[in-house]
């Protein structure tokens, strides 16, 4: 048998023709695949980025919503320095200086910004923090608490003496409308910066003593707040202080 | 260019070359389904620098083909009874069955370059790219393949139909 004939012969095999089934399971196939595709960009870490994106644009929407007087430029600002002294430390994370900018809203301070030059990663992670962390607890006071309890809580007066920390010092109105006198054992008047001041202390309890030196005419702005560690032979050790630097009226 | 349009370039010789190298229709529509859609998958391995498109499609199909006929052990080589047989085609459809049965039963490895060759026409340089071979070694399967299928069907060579 030569070459021709051999090929003649195998020629007479054919090969039939696919079957138009197997067209449609691959168009079937593809939808199918990119609806599992699709799926797949809402499992794992990328469902764990999308969730934190929607709480970080969550955060942002309850801050604007909640708290309009920040983006309504404040009538002054103050510039301040935080020291926290190594073993003293209330916390024993966050950055051991600061510097943060702030004013008081009818008596309750409220942070612009803060960041610490010798630590800036720590400081942007701190904020960072801060920024979340207030916002996810008044979203969750807003789904927890009645419209009289949050009415309540954003009556009351609060103080950052030191990174990390707030207390509440009373209830606004009064606060601003008592000279600054409202709660707490008042110690001495000091000016600062040119603006007169009450001394006030106040126990916060585990030992330790905050004196916060307020201006009236700044809306009760604590120029000066001092964390003190009572020692046992009656002596205070400074646990960490915040000094203001600079007011700056804006008109 | 879109999946479905590639299909419609491409299925018709791997669907041929998958039938022809597993002997089932059923096999041979999976495996070309199979091929398309790997090309979709996150980690298909398609690059377009070390072989043309078609050449990648060739050798998936056969290496599926071939991972299918190794799970089944042997070809399906249906008897003459399978096919429909009008009387005017008993002959010619036993002789295609010869041809069939001979060309399943080649080893592997002369089957692929026989169909690959022969049926489906590819130039040997284009072979070797599918079966990652030498251009020498096709050649050599090639001539092997024929040499045995010239055995296999001498009985059946036009000459020696004429005289019977």
């Amino acid at each position: 048998m030569n070459d021709t004939e051999l090929d003649e012969l195998l020629n007479i095999w054919k090969a039939p023709s696919p079957r138009e089934s197997l067209r449609e399971g691959v168009r079937v196939g593809i939808e199918a695949k990119h609806r599992r595709a699709q799926r797949k960009l809402f499992t794992g870490w990328r469902l764990l980025s999308a969730a934190a994106a929607v709480v970080v644009v969550a955060v942002m929407l309850a801050n604007t919503k909640a708290f309009p007087e920040k983006v309504s430029p404040p009538p002054y600002t103050v510039d301040s320095q935080i020291i926290r002294y190594v073993g003293w430390s209330l916390d024993a994370s966050g950055p051991e200086s600061a510097l943060v900018t702030s004013y008081n809203d009818a008596g309750s301070e409220v942070f612009l910004s803060w960041s610490s030059p010798d630590h800036p990663l720590e400081a942007a992670f701190w904020e960072a923090m801060s920024v979340v962390v207030g916002g996810v607890g008044r979203i969750t006071r807003r789904l927890w608490l009645t419209p009289d309890q949050i009415a309540r809580r954003q009556a009351r007066a609060v103080v950052h003496p030191t990174v990390g920390q707030s207390w509440d010092v009373g209830e606004r109105a009064m606060l601003v409308s008592s000279g600054c006198r409202v709660q707490g054992k008042v110690v001495g008047e000091e000016v600062i910066l040119n603006y007169p001041t009450n001394a006030v202390q106040h126990d916060i309890g585990g030992g330790r003593v905050m004196t916060l030196w307020m201006a009236p005419d700044l809306s009760c702005f604590a120029l000066r707040a001092m964390i003190e560690a009572l020692q046992p032979d009656g002596s205070r050790t400074l646990v960490s202080e915040k000094k203001a630097l600079k007011v700056t009226v804006n008109h | 260019m879109d999946l479905l349009q590639l299909f419609d370039e491409h299925h018709a010789p791997l669907f041929r070359f998958a039938y022809r190298l597993t002997g089932s229709i059923a096999d041979a529509e999976d495996i070309v389904q199979a091929c398309f859609l790997e090309l979709l998958r996150p980690e298909c391995c398609y690059d377009p620098v070390r072989a043309p498109l078609r050449t990648w499609l060739f050798g998936i199909v056969r290496n599926q083909s071939l991972k299918r006929l190794r799970q089944k052990a042997a070809p399906y080589l249906p008897g003459i009874e399978d096919a429909p047989s009008p009387e005017h085609e008993i002959l010619r459809l036993e002789l295609e069955e010869v041809v069939r049965r001979a060309v399943l039963m080649l080893p592997e490895m002369q089957r692929e370059v026989l169909i690959l060759a022969h049926y489906e026409q590819l130039p040997l340089a284009e072979i070797a790219g599918i079966l990652d071979i030498e251009v020498g070694a096709v050649k050599s399967r090639l001539q092997r393949a024929r040499a045995s299928l010239r055995e296999t069907l001498a009985a059946y060579a036009p000459n020696v139909e004429r005289e019977r």
